[in-house]
């Protein structure tokens, strides 16, 4: 009887734990690429390392001081706050249709599920270039369309408003493409008997979309919006080479702000601090958006 | 069971001296790579290494081993001092001539004072073949770190065709350019390409600015001077008088370089190494000409013509110098700094630029042999890349406020320049 309990109580042990078992090598892994970043990222903001002053002496907070303190800071902030704020709303809002339009075609699915994702897998720089090609240059196709309508020819790039318009739309252009898997991957598992039954009950397909679609899909609405801010605040590769951060300083988001810092001023320790504000941005809006989600499942 | 009658003394000896062979081999070879010595070139553009790759160095050279890597010039600094705290720093790397600050600061570079005794001793003639700028521009407060052996001016370069048809005689001053630019644009051209954008570090800007008499004090640029006020009041003259593009702030250097090379406009400052592709599309001496740019009226004689360079510089636990010297000298070659530079950027090595060779590629090389015996590098300073920021932020307020009083521009950006190096 005993032993029965006790190889019982024993598979009962390892049916839980397998999959932490099976996760541990992949955990240790992160912990040991990412994780070692980032400590390192944490102590060397809070130290001194510039390659023109000798030593690397201790400073605490200072760095953060001194970096909330400057304009060029403040400025960045405020400019990646538009930028991933716009991104989110217009992404999502991209992603979620193209997701309902995939999800709702029939002929050639697989062919257009994968012209679909080919935004995501043209590379950072490349997208760059393609839309520096859109919108300057004398055959830029966007400056000749605005002329042909009678509006000013200068190229967007050079207005500082529509600079950031730009990096905006290519920012959405090259990140929305995921968030739509993500969705249609949700959009996927909603019971069709749902629909079923909600037209049986005469519900217009504004009510099917409020009251089954969207709640079904509350988990990855979360994940796509973590996501859309996530490469957001740290895109880098479509902007440097789309505007260099310019016109002036217009778009000169948190992730170039601290590669300027970090790779051309050679101020490690105060791009350490800018890496540590983007991470700590990140996880706070991880934490929003998975609460109101995990609320929104409780409400539902 | 063996016999004893088996016993082959001859069958013994012969296998005692194969191992002999064998193992001596073994040894010799050990000991030829314990003795060889393994140099390591991070070189900064795949371009900048000799079409040979080493082959021809190789077999002068049996006991030394060169390994290339290309580690891009804007990346060369950091990833100097990375590998150096890391105790893993290439022998030798190619950094931007402005580089060289930080890495003296953080002590990642040895003095070669003695390697270039060596050099004089063994070969002064090639030494002495090298303009002074190849020395100056690796170079800080007097204390040589190795050698430039590549060093590209911006040379102001017009349309000579349309410059004939309008009468004019080639521009001496920078308000000649702008005379220029006037009739080009009123023929419906691009009077004068100009960089407005961040793409870049604001070089062509300091070229004109020390062009136009531009000082610079423990390497940091006056901007709130003579120089600097005209300086930013022609970029505003450019835009209020539409003589540039109306995307200027959107230009970088390819849409600068494709607007003169595509035959729309008609002047602009362009590197030497532009120059081949430029001759592609429209014909030297006939199309378009270059030359120093011009100076600031009533400022002659303050005139400079600015060049980048990129030394290569020796590091702090680099091999010997008798090895670093050898490989030196055969990237200072005449006939591989000539082909380098007859693909890519232009040298230092002043023979090259009598060569037929190079010429023949070149043919504009003979007539710009002078004034690349008279430039003047670039000052830099460790702080430089912000400087540079500072000076990008006021060419493009300049640029996007052509009214504004140029002074008050100079002056404000000058003060944060000053808070920043402490001055």
């Amino acid at each position: 009887m005993a032993d029965t309990v006790k190889r019982a109580f024993r598979d009962q042990l390892i049916e839980r734990m397998t999959p932490y078992i099976l996760l541990f090598p992949a955990i240790a892994l992160v912990a040991a690429v990412l994780g070692y970043a980032v400590v390192r990222g944490v102590m060397m903001s809070f130290y001194q390392i510039e390659v023109w002053e000798p030593g690397q002496p201790f400073v605490g907070l200072r760095n953060y001081k001194d970096l909330f303190g400057s304009s060029g800071f403040r400025n960045s902030l405020a400019i990646s706050l538009i930028f991933v704020g716009a991104t989110i709303a217009i992404g999502l809002v991209m992603s979620l249709v193209h997701a309902l339009v995939l999800n709702q075609i029939k002929f050639a699915r697989a062919f257009f599920r994968a012209i679909a994702l080919i935004p995501y897998l043209v590379s950072g720089v490349a997208t760059a270039v393609m839309w520096r090609f859109l919108f300057t240059g004398d055959n830029a196709i966007v400056t000749q369309i605005s002329g042909a309508l009678g509006l000013s020819t200068v190229s967007w790039l050079a207005d500082p408003d529509k600079a950031l318009m730009v990096i905006t739309m290519a920012n959405v252009w090259f990140i929305a493409p995921f968030a739509t898997l993500i969705l249609l991957a949700g959009l996927q598992t909603i019971d069709p008997e749902l629909y079923a039954a909600a037209d049986i009950d005469g519900a217009s397909g504004f009510q099917k979309f409020i009251h089954i679609t969207i709640p079904s899909i509350i988990p990855m609405l979360s994940l796509a919006l973590m996501w859309l801010s996530f490469a957001s605040f740290n895109m880098f590769d479509i902007v440097l080479p789309l505007t260099g951060g310019g016109p002036g300083r217009s778009t000169e988001v948190l992730a170039v702000y601290m590669y300027q810092l970090a790779f051309r001023d050679l101020n490690y320790s105060t791009g350490a601090a800018v890496m540590i504000v983007i991470l700590v941005i990140n996880m706070a809006l991880s934490a929003v958006f998975l609460r109101a989600a995990g609320r929104a499942q409780n409400d539902k | 069971m063996k016999r004893l009658g088996d016993f082959k003394p001859l069958n013994y000896a012969r296998t005692a001296v194969c191992a002999s062979v064998i193992f001596g081999s073994t040894l010799g070879a050990f000991v030829t790579t314990a003795s060889a010595q393994d140099i390591t070139v991070w070189f900064g553009r795949e371009n900048f290494i000799p079409a040979d790759a080493f082959e021809t160095f190789h077999s002068e050279n049996p006991g030394i081993t060169v390994t290339t890597e290309v580690v891009r010039l804007e990346q060369a600094v950091a990833d100097t001092l990375r590998a150096t705290q890391a105790g893993r720093a290439p022998d030798i790397i190619q950094v931007p001539a402005d580089g060289l600050a930080p890495l003296v600061a953080q002590g990642a570079v040895r003095d070669v004072s003695s390697l270039l005794e060596m050099w004089r001793a063994d070969d002064a003639a090639s030494l002495d073949d090298i303009s002074s700028v190849g020395l100056d521009m690796a170079s800080l407060e007097g204390t040589p770190y190795g050698m430039t052996l590549y060093a590209g001016p911006f040379w102001y370069t017009y349309r000579k065709d349309w410059l004939a048809a309008a009468g004019m005689d080639a521009p001496k001053t920078w308000e000649d350019v702008l005379a220029f630019a006037r009739v080009a644009k009123a023929d419906g051209h691009t009077g004068f390409a100009v960089i407005g954008s961040r793409a870049h570090d604001p070089v062509w800007f300091l070229s004109t600015f020390m062009s136009m008499g531009g000082q610079f004090e423990n390497g940091v640029p006056q901007l709130d001077s003579d120089a600097g006020h005209y300086l930013l009041s022609f970029y505003q003259t450019l835009v209020r008088e539409g003589l540039t593009s109306t995307d200027v702030l959107a230009w970088d250097s390819g849409a600068m370089r494709t607007a003169f090379i595509g035959g729309n406009a008609a002047q602009s400052l362009l590197g030497d190494n532009i120059y081949p592709t430029l001759n592609e599309s429209l014909a030297w001496g006939e199309q378009w000409d270059g030359g120093r740019p011009p100076a600031r009226p009533g400022a002659e004689s303050e005139a400079r013509t600015m060049t980048l360079g990129w030394p290569f510089i020796v590091t702090k636990d680099a091999a010997e110098d008798a090895a670093i010297l050898k490989v030196l000298q055969y990237l200072a070659k005449a006939e591989n700094v000539g082909e380098v530079s007859a693909r890519y950027q232009p040298g230092t090595v002043l023979s090259v630029f009598a060569s037929d060779e190079y010429n023949a590629v070149k043919p504009w090389a003979s007539a710009f042999a002078g004034e690349f015996s008279n430039l003047t590098p670039l000052p830099t300073h460790p702080r430089q890349s912000q400087i540079y920021q500072i000076l990008l932020d006021s060419m493009q307020e300049a640029l996007t406020n052509p009214d504004a009083d140029a002074a008050g521009i100079a002056a404000k950006h000058q003060a944060a320049i000053n808070e920043l190096v402490g001055g």
